[in-house]
């Protein structure tokens, strides 16, 4: 499957199609989706460093303003948190559980 | 009319023709209630389709035949319909109120009712549904599990299908009552969380009770040739284990934080277990240790 891509100039939000609620410092999302009976596979759940990055999606700062924020509290090099950013992004882009920003 | 009790929740079902002694599966009798006057929950069963209930197709939220879901004004509709020589024919239709107090089934006629043996008090694919909305009002869920009471204390089994949720359940008869074999519902009640059977039954086994119990823990089965508890200290384990199974209606974000909230407090508040059992029947006494 070919992965959406991720602009580091653009601001993206948590979906309207989501409900998220953090559990033991995790956060754990689930879709709303349309479907009926047992939960199966639809449970995704952040862990720490995700969850940084999760908390900075409030529909204002930009996937590269997030890097550069990161990059002030880890110690990886600016290029790996990148990779590391744009490679969850794809990852919530692709189930749908974050949207771009249009306005 | 008819009353039946299930997860500590009174329902009331009226109908337009008789409720006859065998119009329901035997097993709602264990699930009948004496007291009338105090349903939180009302049925009616009608049996002539409503001309002037329009469904508005743009309110459509669920589509897979023969099952239609409408959300509008308010009211949730579950319409089961059918092409029939090129014409869409409603076969029911049920109608609840936002929060799942009051449901009105329509049928397009008698003949499912006089056939007698209903599974479900709603005539619907299935009662867990609507039982899962209105608990979700009442602190409460549904889990795809098995559930006994054993010396007062509740354990639920929860695994993937051929992990050995019935065959505990199996090894327990005789010493544990068994609340239901393959849906649990529970609840957060004041003295703590608490488990119930349900006649929402599509295990093995087909064992089930109104009876409810505190639940004493959560417990992940596994075949194995030990019998033993291994302590689940992680909550996101537990969570990640506890999710899956739980039963979800037509959800939206009303029901999911609610549920969500209830996942939460609970998985801090009743110890979970990997419960590995083999088939010598001692799996009573590991239980009786937790």
């Amino acid at each position: 499957m070919e992965l959406p891509q991720v602009l580091l100039d653009k601001c993206y939000i948590p979906s309207h199609d989501i409900v998220s609620r953090e559990i033991d410092g995790e956060i754990v999302i689930v879709p709303l989706t349309a479907g009926i009976g047992d939960l199966s596979d639809d449970l995704f759940t952040l862990n720490t460093t995700a969850k940084a990055i999760w908390l900075l999606l409030d529909g204002n700062t930009t996937i590269a303003q997030i890097v550069t924020i990161l990059c002030g509290k880890y110690e990886a090099s600016r290029k790996q948190i990148e990779h590391d950013v744009i490679g969850l992004m794809e990852e919530l882009l692709a189930r749908k559980i974050i949207t771009i920003r249009t306005t | 009319m008819a009353t039946y009790k299930i997860a500590g929740i009174p329902i009331l079902m009226t109908s337009d023709e008789t409720i006859r002694s065998e119009t329901f599966a035997a097993k709602f009798k264990l699930f009948k209630w004496q007291n009338e006057g105090a349903a939180a929950l009302h049925i009616y069963h009608h049996f002539d389709l409503p001309e002037d209930i329009d469904l508005p197709e743009d309110k459509c939220v669920y589509n897979r035949p023969p099952w239609h879901i409408y959300k509008f004004d308010g009211k949730v509709a579950y319409e089961e319909g059918y092409i029939l020589e090129g014409r869409y024919q409603r076969k029911l239709l049920a109608i609840w109120s936002d929060n799942y107090t009051t449901g009105n089934i329509y049928h397009v006629n008698t003949d499912r009712w006089n056939q007698g043996g209903l599974e479900h008090l709603t005539c619907m694919p299935t009662d867990q549904i609507y039982l899962a909305s209105l608990l979700s009002y009442r602190q409460g869920f549904i889990v795809h599990a098995g559930g006994v009471e054993l010396d007062g204390k509740g354990f639920i089994f929860i695994g993937s299908k051929g992990s050995g949720k019935s065959s505990t359940i199996q090894q327990l008869m005789g010493s544990a009552t068994v609340l239901c074999d393959d849906r649990v519902a529970l609840r957060m009640m004041p003295d703590g969380p608490r488990i119930y059977g349900t006649w929402c039954n599509r295990g093995m086994i087909r064992i089930m009770s109104p009876a409810s119990a505190p639940l004493q823990a959560l417990c992940f089965v596994e075949q194995a040739d030990t019998n033993e508890a291994i302590p689940i200290t992680d909550p996101q384990e537990i969570l990640r284990r506890l999710l899956p199974r739980i039963v979800k209606p037509l959800a939206d974000t009303e029901w999911w934080e609610k549920t969500l909230a209830i996942v939460d407090e609970l998985i801090h508040k009743v110890p979970a277990y990997i419960l590995r059992r083999d088939l010598n029947g001692k799996v009573a006494d590991v239980l009786r240790n937790m």
